[in-house]
Order: C-alpha cells, then sequence, then structure tokens
C-alpha cells in the first residue's frame, strides 16, 4: 500500500466526455473534471460559482399559443459604445410579434409614448429560431424565409423605435423561363444603349416590363425597362442591335418571358444577412437557398443588377455537388458563407474589394452548419455548430495553408452539446476572465459553457443547469441576457433573465435603496414582497450576507427574520458540483486504474470564498474564535479536510456548496492511498 | 500644196495620237477603278477578319468567364457571371464586330466611289482625247484651204507659222479669210 500526494493545480480542462475517462495517457487528464456543474471555470486555472440569474421580465403573457422553439429570440442591438440593448422577440399571434427592450440590465418602459413597455412588430406567422439578423449604425435588419426583411430602427432616444419592411429593389430572375414569338416586325431606333423599338402589331403589355427582346436571326437581346404603348418600348440593350432603323422580320425575334422579382410570398425571402464592405448581402432565400445576394455598394437596399460594374449589386450561385443552403454569414476577415453542407467564404487579395468581376467562392471545409445558430466570433475566428449539433468547431485562417479550418473545438466536451439551440459569446471583460461562450440545449434546459482564452489554449467546459430550463441566451457588451422557463405553481412561465456576478441565486429579485425594477426598495419591516414570478417556489434568502432558512413565496411575499440594513436578496437556489477525475498518480511501477483507492486528505486552496463542501463536509472557513451570529467571511488561502475515509473505485473529489454564497477553487492538493 | 499635205498629214498623225492617248487614259484608269476596287475589297476583308478576331477573341472571353466563374464556386449561366460575360465581353465585342462590319461595308463602298470617279475619268479622257483629235483635224484642214490665198490686206509673205495665235496677224489672217 502506497500513500501518494497529488496537486491538480488547474482545472483549464473543464468537464471531460464520459467516453474519455479511460483516457489517463493523454495530457489533458490531469487538468480535466468529471464534472463541473454550475461553475465557470477561470482561465487562471481555478473555477467559482457561476453568475446568480436576475429576474427581468414576465413575457409569458405575451407568448401566444406557440412552443417556446419558435415562439421567443433574443436579439442584441449596438447602437453605440455607450449604448446596447438587448431586444427580446415574443410572437403574440401569427400576424404580430412584441418587442421588449433591455439596456443596462434595465427594461425600457413606455414604447414611443405608447403607454405599452414594447413594439409592435408583424413579423407574421414565422419561427422566430430562424429568424437572422444584422445591424448597421441605427438599424437593425430582420429576414426570415418566410418574411419580407424588416427592420426596426432606433429613434432619437433609447425609447423611441420604429418598426418597417424594408424597401428593396429586388434582382429579377427567371425561376420559369418562356419564350414566345408574336407576329409582326420591331424595329430599334439605335442599336446599342437606351432604345425605343416600334412593333408592327400589338404585341407589348405592362406585364412585359423587365422582360426580354431577343433577336433570334443576327443578334440582339434587350430588356424591356418602359412600355409606351402596344407597339412601343423602351429598352436597354444587354447586347446591340445589328442595324438601326431596320425592321426585324416576324420570326427573326422573340419574347423572353418569365423574369419575376427573387424574393416575394410565392418565392420566399432571405434567410441570412450581413453588411460586408460596403454592401449588404442576403445568403440564400426560400426558392434560391444557395444564392447568395450583395447591394450595390453603399446603396443597400438596392439588389438589382445592372450592367456589373465594380459598384454593382452581385447574384452569384454557388456552383457545387450538393444543395449548401446558406444558413449564416459573418463578415470577418472575409465574408464568411455557411452552409448545411459546407463552409466557404469570399476571397480578396489585398486590399481588393469584391466585386462583380472579381467574386468567387471558394469552398474551404465540409462540416455543415445547423441552421438557426448564428455563428460568433471569437479571437480572430469564427464559431459555429456543426450540423448535427455535437460539435463547436473554429473557423479559423491558416497562414499555412492559405485557407480556412474547422477545428474542432468541443471534442472534450460534445456530451455538453445535446440539441443546441442558439449561441452566444461573451467577450472577457477582466483578465480575470475569458471569453465565455454559452449554448443552450434544447432537450434538457441546460446550458454549456465553455470558458475560452486561445492564446494559453485554454478551452474549458462547464454546465450550467437552473430550476427550469435555458431557451435562449444572448449578449449585449458585458452583460447576458437568457431566456428561462419555468413552473410556478402548475403554469409554465418565460423569464427574461440576465446573469449577474453579484448574486447567487437565479431568478432573483434584491431590494436595497435606490433599486430599480424589477428590484425594490429595501424594505422598512420584515415583508419582502412583489415576488409574485416566484409563487409557491421554495427560496434562498441572504440578507446582508446572512444566508437565511428557506422561505417559501406565499401571495408575492415571504417574511424575513429581520429588517435589513443593506439589501436582501430572494432566489431560487442552484446546485454546484463539481467533481475530479479518478486519481491516477501514474506511478513507476504502474497504473492504479483497476486498484482500489482511498483519498486521505485534501487540501483545497480558495480565493474569496464563503462557503464550500469538499466530499460532503463542509469547509470551516471561519476563524476561531468565532462570533455567534456574525457573516459569513471571504477566506483566502488553504484548507485542509481530513480525514476522508473508505476506498472506492476511482478515488474523487467532489466540491458541492451548502449556502447561495461565493466561492473560488484555484487548486487541490490531497493524499492517495492505492490498495493492492 | 505640199506644205499644205504635209501639215494635213501631220495633223491627222496628231490626232491619231491624241485619240491613242484618250483610249490609253481610259484603259488606265478602267485598270486603275480595278485596283482600287481590289483594294477595298481587300480593306473590306481585313475588316472582315478583324470581326471574325473580334468573335473569336470575344468567345474565348466567353469560355473564360464561363470557367473562371464555374472555378470560383460559381454557377456561369446565372446573375452576376452571366452579367459579366454580357455587359463584359459580349456587348463590347458584338459593337467591335458591327464596328469591323462598318468598316467592310465602308471599305467596299468608297473604293467602289472611288473606281467609279476613276473610270469616269477614263471615260472623260477618252472623250477628251477625240475631242482633241477632232479639233486637230479641223485646224488643219482650215489650215489646208487657206495655204496659197493671200490674207486680206496682207504682204503675203507673212508665214503662218510665226503668228503666234491670239497676234494681229493671226487674228487678221483667221477671220480675214473666214469674212
Amino acid at each position: 500500500m502506497s500513500r501518494i500526494t497529488q496537486y491538480q493545480s488547474n482545472f483549464t480542462v473543464g468537464e471531460i466526455d464520459p467516453l474519455l475517462v479511460g483516457r489517463i495517457d493523454i495530457q489533458q487528464y490531469a487538468s480535466a473534471l468529471s464534472k463541473a456543474q454550475n461553475v465557470v471555470i477561470l482561465p487562471q486555472g481555478g473555477f467559482e460559482r457561476r453568475p446568480g440569474l436576475r429576474f427581468m421580465a414576465d413575457i409569458t403573457s405575451h407568448l401566444g399559443s406557440f412552443t417556446t422553439l419558435d415562439g421567443i429570440r433574443l436579439v442584441p442591438f449596438e447602437f453605440s459604445t455607450t449604448q446596447a440593448f438587448m431586444l427580446v422577440f415574443v410572437k403574440k399571434d401569427t400576424t404580430n410579434t412584441r418587442v421588449f427592450f433591455f439596456a443596462n440590465g434595465v427594461q425600457l418602459l413606455n414604447i414611443n409614448g405608447s403607454g405599452a413597455d414594447y413594439l409592435v412588430c408583424a413579423l407574421g406567422d414565422i419561427d422566430l429560431d430562424r429568424m437572422y439578423f444584422t445591424q448597421n449604425a441605427d438599424t437593425l435588419i430582420l429576414v426570415h424565409e418566410d418574411m419580407s426583411p424588416k427592420s426596426i430602427v432606433r429613434g432619437a432616444n433609447n425609447t423611441t423605435w420604429t418598426f418597417s419592411t424594408l424597401s428593396l429593389t429586388d434582382p429579377k430572375v427567371a425561376f420559369t423561363l418562356a419564350t414566345s414569338n408574336p407576329s409582326g416586325t420591331i424595329t430599334p431606333d439605335a442599336i446599342d444603349g437606351t432604345v425605343t423599338i416600334t412593333a408592327s402589331a400589338s404585341v407589348f403589355t405592362t406585364n412585359h416590363v423587365d422582360q426580354y427582346i431577343n433577336v433570334l436571326s443576327g443578334f440582339g437581346r434587350a430588356r424591356i425597362i418602359e412600355r409606351e404603348s402596344a407597339t412601343v418600348v423602351k429598352v436597354i440593350t444587354e447586347l446591340p442591335f445589328f442595324k438601326k432603323d431596320q425592321a426585324i422580320a416576324n420570326g427573326a425575334w422573340e419574347l423572353e418571358t418569365g423574369y419575376e422579382d427573387a424574393w416575394s410570398d410565392a418565392r420566399g425571402y432571405p434567410r441570412t444577412c450581413t453588411f460586408h464592405e460596403g454592401r449588404l448581402y442576403f445568403g440564400g432565400s426560400k426558392a434560391m437557398p444557395n444564392t447568395l445576394f450583395g447591394s450595390k455598394v453603399v446603396d443597400f437596399f438596392n439588389f438589382k443588377s445592372a450592367e456589373a460594374l465594380d459598384d454593382d449589386a452581385i447574384l452569384v450561385t454557388m456552383n457545387t455537388d450538393s444543395v449548401n443552403a446558406i444558413n449564416a454569414m459573418r463578415s470577418g476577415r472575409d465574408l464568411q458563407i455557411f452552409t448545411n453542407d459546407a463552409e466557404f467564404f469570399v476571397p480578396q487579395a489585398d486590399l481588393d474589394p469584391i466585386t462583380p468581376s472579381n467574386i468567387v467562392i471558394k469552398n474551404a471545409t465540409r462540416r455543415g452548419s445547423k441552421e438557426g445558430i448564428r455563428p460568433v466570433m471569437a479571437e480572430g475566428g469564427t464559431l459555429f455548430i456543426q450540423r448535427e449539433g455535437k460539435a463547436i468547431r473554429e473557423y479559423l485562417f491558416s497562414d499555412v495553408d492559405l485557407n480556412y479550418q474547422s477545428n474542432n473545438m468541443s471534442l472534450l466536451a460534445s456530451h455538453l452539446l445535446k440539441t443546441p439551440r442558439s449561441m452566444a459569446l461573451r467577450v472577457a471583460t477582466s483578465t480575470d476572465d475569458g471569453d465565455l461562450l454559452l449554448i443552450p440545449n434544447d432537450d434538457d434546459g441546460s446550458m454549456a459553457v465553455f470558458s475560452i482564452l486561445r492564446s494559453q489554449n485554454v478551452v474549458a467546459p462547464a454546465e450550467f443547469i437552473t430550476d427550469g430550463s435555458f431557451l435562449d441566451v444572448s449578449v449585449d457588451g458585458p452583460d447576458i441576457y437568457t431566456i428561462v422557463k419555468r413552473t410556478i405553481g402548475s403554469a409554465t412561465k418565460y423569464y427574461v433573465e440576465m446573469f449577474d456576478d453579484q448574486r447567487t441565486t437565479d431568478s432573483n429579485i434584491q431590494y436595497f435603496a435606490n433599486a430599480t425594477l424589477p428590484d425594490r426598495a429595501k424594505p422598512s419591516n420584515t415583508t419582502c414582497s412583489n415576488l409574485a414570478h416566484l409563487e409557491g417556489k421554495t427560496v434562498d434568502v441572504i440578507r446582508d450576507d446572512f444566508v437565511l432558512t428557506d422561505k417559501t413565496v406565499s401571495s408575492g411575499a415571504i417574511t424575513i427574520d429581520a429588517v435589513p440594513s443593506a439589501y436582501v436578496e430572494v432566489g431560487l437556489s442552484y446546485a454546484v458540483e463539481v467533481k475530479t477525475l479518478p486519481a491516477e498518480p501514474k506511478l513507476s511501477s504502474g497504473v492504479v486504474v483497476s486498484r482500489k483507492r482511498r483519498i486521505l486528505e485534501a487540501t483545497t486552496l480558495v480565493d474569496r470564498t464563503q462557503n464550500l463542501a469538499v466530499n460532503g463536509f463542509e469547509l470551516p472557513l471561519k476563524s476561531l474564535p468565532y462570533t455567534l451570529g456574525s457573516a459569513p467571511i471571504s477566506f483566502t488561502g488553504r484548507k485542509r479536510l481530513a480525514p476522508l475515509l473508505g476506498y472506492s473505485d476511482t478515488a474523487q473529489l467532489t466540491f458541492t456548496m451548502t449556502q447561495p454564497l461565493f466561492a473560488t477553487v484555484l487548486a487541490v492538493e490531497y493524499k492517495l492511498s492505492t490498495g493492492q | 500644196m505640199t506644205m499644205a499635205v504635209a501639215g494635213l498629214v501631220l495633223a491627222g498623225v496628231s490626232a491619231y495620237a491624241q485619240i491613242k492617248q484618250g483610249e490609253a487614259t481610259k484603259k488606265a484608269m478602267y485598270n486603275k477603278a480595278k485596283h482600287t476596287t481590289l483594294a477595298g475589297r481587300v480593306e473590306a476583308t481585313k475588316a472582315k477578319e478583324q470581326g471574325v478576331q473580334v468573335l473569336k477573341a470575344t468567345y474565348k472571353a466567353l469560355s473564360t468567364v464561363n470557367a473562371v466563374a464555374s472555378a470560383g464556386g460559381l454557377e456561369p449561366t446565372l446573375g452576376t457571371p452571366q452579367d459579366i460575360g454580357t455587359f463584359g465581353i459580349l456587348n463590347p465585342g458584338l459593337n467591335d464586330f458591327i464596328t469591323s462590319k462598318d468598316n467592310e461595308f465602308l471599305a467596299i463602298s468608297s473604293a467602289n466611289a472611288q473606281a467609279q470617279d476613276e473610270r469616269f475619268a477614263g471615260r472623260q479622257a477618252k472623250k477628251a482625247g477625240y475631242i482633241g483629235a477632232l479639233t486637230t483635224m479641223g485646224s488643219a484642214m482650215v489650215s489646208y484651204n487657206s495655204i496659197g490665198s493671200a490674207p486680206a490686206g496682207g504682204t503675203g509673205t507673212t508665214p503662218i507659222s510665226n503668228s503666234s495665235p491670239g497676234s494681229p496677224g493671226y487674228q487678221t489672217a483667221r477671220y480675214g479669210n473666214v469674212r
């Protein structure tokens, strides 16, 4: 029997896939966890309790009879460096969607002076989870293949917003091309440019505008731009006529018809959009899923092709061996295009702009992306969810290969990606945190969270759970908003909540001086009211840093033990659990996988920690002498816990919390005894 | 008498020469017209060849556009690649072709017009030869008839050949005889 001291200095691999539990040979094993629930892995190596969720609004009554998948959507909107908004789309009925606005953690009320706290947007009967958006300055553009593109424009102040249908100049496309040979001759009055054509018989109708005249004997092709009469039209030549003022004989010309707007109720509308280098791009449409539409330069709503000059509109269809319906686009180093089957980009040499004459779409990788999940930018790369929803891939340009690569970032933790619904990235806000990639799962309502610091190869997954289900997540600057479905009483409720690292409960509100709704003013008695959103729930209560016994909300209120002097926080509890992998000391005599093992003692390094339990034993963080009735302290240092009893097959340490307080674990040392 | 006959003969020879010269000039001008026509046809052929080359170049450029679009992952027969082919290649190509056809027509019609002028000049030269010959013979005949009779008011010793046209003596001799 041998005793070995082991030291896990960091947890930066995060929770790894149970399928990897036997991989004691890989380097990551030493820094990994078998479970990381409701913690955030720090790029420095430790982990901390995840932030609590601040209750923001109850949108249940605004949601019509739709499934939550298609009825609610979070959309960020950044107007300026200091004015960022979170828009919450809630589908009221098959015509109208209500949009709620939040800024800096506060809901904006009385939108447009209407008295309502929302903007009514006639989006029609669309599933919001497939709605795509892009933003430029004060304008948010919304597209969906079953909806004519819309815009929401911020007005003079934060509560002034305008919703409208975009007035687009559509490209013309012949979905069903037809030709006919009307009787009579036609005579052009010039050979090229804008030409007046006179027919010997009445052949032209108003429907012929934007249709074509082709000369069959010889050459000449022109688009009709104006009908003057049944016998006279104005055309713009695409190919010149051979002779002017010379009749083209009956039968020697034809009308080519079938050209119509590329986007319509019948043909569908654009699926994705992004701004890129002075153009607005629409990626795919219902009828043309693999076509890229680019507007005229700085004429964002003009998509009609002209003479293919450098700043003219662009319409290109990907010619590949599969459908490649465009699911997403991103303006990055290049214009990146994500389809259901592969990833593409529009290469540009040096500072050359994309023009009709040089546009090409190169296939980079063949993974396919999941529809309805917008890729996010992360440190020069683009993160996207693979088609089946089982991997996060980083679309990153390789200077060696001069091409993009799609590396699997979630290889070690693909089990946390179940049925991803959306994805958001909160960029690091200080040096002590990394980027935070958040992905809610549909099937169990959990949220996979990856702490990312690419420069240090840190990709540390963890899992957030709550009393309910995470439905959607989005980031507005430093603020992370989420939609949570909760069961209150027997009713299903949909709440807008926001992660707040100063709080340690979910769906909480705080009572303090100068509070802003939905937080409340500090009560002058022991009753904390306005808790209707938690009616019937057993809640955690923290008063002035004291954790009180659990309360049950009744009639929207609870009664606490004393009048607070500074604050009260009331919210739902969430369980923190972190479990190390089976201890494997890698002795010179061999591995100990098959042996019984026992952790004799554990010394945990913690930082500003108020509560922590190891293998079910709460660490005594207070120092002697105890002062009865004092608030919990924030302890920084190491705490030894011994003896720990019992042999097991795995010998793992489990960190939990017994109270809704703060905890940060930096590292752990433990003594291990192995049997024969 | 001998001198008069000799003069008549000489005039005949001269007239014949004038006729032959006119005919020769006409022939030369007709030959020149033929060359001009041919030169025009050559120019027209060149223009036509240029047109053919334009079409070939257009076709080649169009195939390049198709190939580049396809290599670039794009459907070449739709949208922008088609526009590039139409507006960037076919339209200027066909305009150049039309220009070359115009040049071909101009070369032929211009040569034909010049040849026609030359033929006309030839005919005129021939006509001038005949007229010159007729005039020469007429003058000779007049001279022949007047040799031997004294000019009215004259000394009879002033040789005709010494009278310069327009001189008083010539005037007198000529009109004096007529009258």
